[in-house]
């Protein structure tokens, strides 16, 4: 019984009378351990309680659309990839679907050995996707850059925040870097749920790299959304820290002269640009104002945020 | 009575290696469905109806506290478990705990212990000026849901257990120890590693009735250990745990229970009970 | 004594165990108000279902035997009223002893 947990996991969502024995069968020849199921809360339950490495999903499931965008919606599980298996009559309703949000696409009748090649080749590119923050699955810089530049470029409504960790690296010295990964995964998750959450939807969370965040919302939501993010990562975040250096407010770490030094507790830093306020032409201009504001917010103790209130005057 | 043998002890930790659809109160899942509909539901609001289920509880720490989160056995507390969860997964995984069969109205007085053993840990917590109460409701809320297993995996086999220990006079686990050959804190812990939870609630679940074995956090484990017999003493026992049996002297050293402590925990815990009683039906008898 | 009744049963002079909050959380009665009927007019236009009261009636002498035996069943192995099993003991026949009516 514990080879399932070697095997490889594949979700397959299909309708109850349809019988797929020839595509299971050729995957589990194969490595592949097929779950089949034919409602999406059972479906769900498979997901949450064991992700699968891929996931394929008929459209002949009533509500598989709505089963896909929630898929894809969430920050944690958006990265499995889901196959569509369609018949040859939807595709022009596909090519004009306004969400279309799976990864690849199978047409009926299929060959099973068609569904192999495909499952094979989404498995590998998954793990390639080189923009993607390895240990947080954020979108990576290549995608923060071309997302500020259409925000600027359409004049939208937004902010953009940048976040980074304070005294992280004391941290990492201190606790090791895995601890350290700990330590960015909690802020990725607990970034995205609040822009997710307070936006509805309609904001953007990237990981650049080590402990700087980014993200855009709408402006209007810029104070609540900073302040949530605080609020939950200073609630969060003691749980990776002892016990003794949470009662004493510190952590020591040695310097390269082996003398010992103290250090703040970790915490959250936001620099907010509100495009509103802030007339902004090309990402350059951004970044440089948000060095600005890091600066100044990193000077005060504990988690803080500062929304820049200047305008930029353009010669 | 017989002596009934069930299962070995390694074939039936590999069934609970793979529970992941335990059934919880339908009144209290019901409630949840409600709550989850609005996204903007405050997440205190929310935390608070879902400290009184220990099955979506222990669920969501399972879920969090899991590997593909990233750091595991980290998380030991509701409020921490949703702020890093978000709310779709939440509503992801209060969706899907519907489709799971009800529970037996056999087990509610199991849910009503366990509640009431949460709430008294919170206010042992909160009267020894203990840091991060939170931690202790949930140890407190989770102490018995190795119970909870052994109800679903093994309804007859357990049943038999409880009969044999309501007649006998035996202390529940003992008997459980005697007749399964592990007992339901065993199974707590072994669900507390499958799952990789925090040790801070490991423990307590798990030494709960062995007080002087636990090697760390006794402190945690005292709390829980005299929790869970003031709230039997007062009445709120699961089935056949209706009689108590003497208390580790551990107890006593990690807690200071000096003063009027034992009558003002009696007298602040008796209307939080009464209003369990609401929560939880009672059996029709 | 806490006792849970319906709004139907309220009466002046009844005393409130636990505080009345309205929908958002906000307390309207505070733990320990006497109840009037101007109170109890207000709380069934509010829609209020039921409420805790104090319940100061004394225990009847079967009820007290039964509680009392229940009590001592459950502590049967108790011997020492100095270890903790003792004093809990203790402390719960105090609170039912005070509770009992005087015969």
């Amino acid at each position: 019984m514990s080879e399932e947990r070697t095997q490889k996991r594949i979700l397959f969502l299909h309708e109850k009378d349809c019988a797929y024995d020839q595509i299971t069968g050729i995957l589990s020849g194969k490595g592949y351990c097929v779950i089949s199921c034919f409602d999406i809360n059972e479906a769900f339950t498979h997901i949450l309680n064991d992700p699968p490495v891929i996931i394929l999903v008929s459209s002949t499931i009533p509500v598989w659309e709505e089963f896909m965008s929630l898929t894809k919606d969430d920050s944690v599980y958006k990265h499995l990839p889901l196959i569509l298996l369609t018949r040859e009559e939807m595709l022009s309703s596909l090519v004009n679907h306004p969400r279309l949000s799976c990864d690849d696409f199978l047409l009926y009748p299929v060959t099973p050995e068609e569904v192999l090649l495909r499952v094979q080749l989404r498995e590998s590119s998954a793990t390639l996707n080189l923009d993607a923050n390895p240990l947080t699955h954020l979108p990576g810089n290549f995608t923060i850059m071309a997302t500020i530049q259409k925000t600027i470029d359409n004049k939208e409504q937004c902010a953009l925040c940048y976040l980074d960790l304070d005294n992280f690296k004391a941290f990492n010295d201190c606790y090791g870097f895995a601890r350290g990964d700990e330590a960015l995964r909690m802020t990725a998750r607990i970034v995205s749920n609040v822009v997710q959450r307070i936006s509805e939807g309609a904001g953007f969370v990237g990981h650049v790299g080590g402990d700087d965040f980014f993200f855009i919302i709408p402006a209007q939501c810029g104070k609540e959304c900073c302040e949530e993010i605080i609020t939950n990562f200073d609630l969060v975040i003691p749980t990776l820290m002892d016990e003794e250096d949470r009662a004493r407010g510190y952590i020591e770490s040695k310097d390269r002269q082996g003398k010992s030094q103290r250090f703040p507790l970790l915490s959250v830093s936001i620099a907010v640009i509100d495009l509103m306020i802030t007339g902004i032409n090309h990402l350059g201009e951004a970044s440089a104002i948000a060095g600005e504001l890091k600066k100044a917010v990193k000077k005060q103790k504990g988690s803080n945020y500062m929304i820049n209130r200047r305008k930029v005057r353009k010669a | 009575m017989g002596k009934v043998v069930v299962l070995d002890k390694s074939a039936f930790r590999k069934r609970i290696e793979r529970i992941s659809n335990l059934p919880t109160l339908p009144n209290l899942l019901q409630k949840f469905n409600e709550m989850i509909k609005d996204p903007k539901i405050s997440m205190d609001a929310l935390g608070k109806e879902l400290s009184k289920d220990q099955v979506i509880t222990s669920k969501l720490l399972k879920l969090v506290n899991s590997a593909f989160y990233g750091f595991p056995g980290r998380i030991s507390t509701i409020s921490h478990a949703l702020v890093l969860l978000g709310y779709d997964a939440l509503k992801g995984l209060i969706i899907t705990s519907s489709i799971f069969e009800n529970l037996s109205p056999t087990a509610y007085p199991l849910w009503r212990h366990s509640i009431a053993v949460s709430l008294a840990s919170r206010k042992i917590a909160t009267k020894l000026s203990l840091q991060d109460r939170e931690e202790f409701a949930v140890a407190g809320l989770l102490h018995d849901i190795g119970k909870v297993i052994l109800h679903m995996e093994a309804p007859q086999e357990y049943c038999a257990v409880v009969d044999y220990a309501r007649s006998s006079g035996q202390p529940l686990w003992m008997t459980e120890a005697e007749m399964l050959g592990f007992d339901h804190a065993t199974i707590g812990l072994w669900i507390c590693e499958e799952w990789t939870l925090p040790a801070k609630l490991a423990i307590p679940i798990g030494y709960h009735h062995m007080v002087n074995r636990a090697q760390d956090h006794k402190k945690r484990v005292a709390v829980v250990a005299l929790a869970d017999t003031v709230v039997r003493g007062m009445g709120s026992g699961a089935e056949g745990d209706l009689v108590l049996e003497e208390t580790d002297p551990l107890i006593e050293e990690q807690l200071p229970l000096t003063g009027g402590l034992l009558e003002n925990l009696v007298e602040e815990i008796e209307p939080e009970m009464e209003s369990i009683k609401d929560l939880v039906p009672e059996d029709m008898q | 004594m806490i006792k849970r009744i319906p709004i139907t049963d309220a009466r002046e002079g009844m005393v409130l165990a636990r505080a009345i909050a309205n929908d958002t959380g906000m307390t309207l009665c505070a733990e320990g108000t006497s109840l009037t009927e101007d109170l109890i007019q207000r709380f069934k236009q509010m829609e209020l279902a039921d409420m805790y009261i104090k319940n100061e009636e004394p225990l009847s002498q079967e009820d007290y035997s039964a509680l009392k035996e229940q009590i001592e069943h459950r502590f049967a192995v108790s011997h020492n009223p100095s270890s903790l099993l003792g004093k809990l003991k203790t402390v719960l026949l105090k609170r039912l002893e005070s509770q009992k009516g005087s015969i």
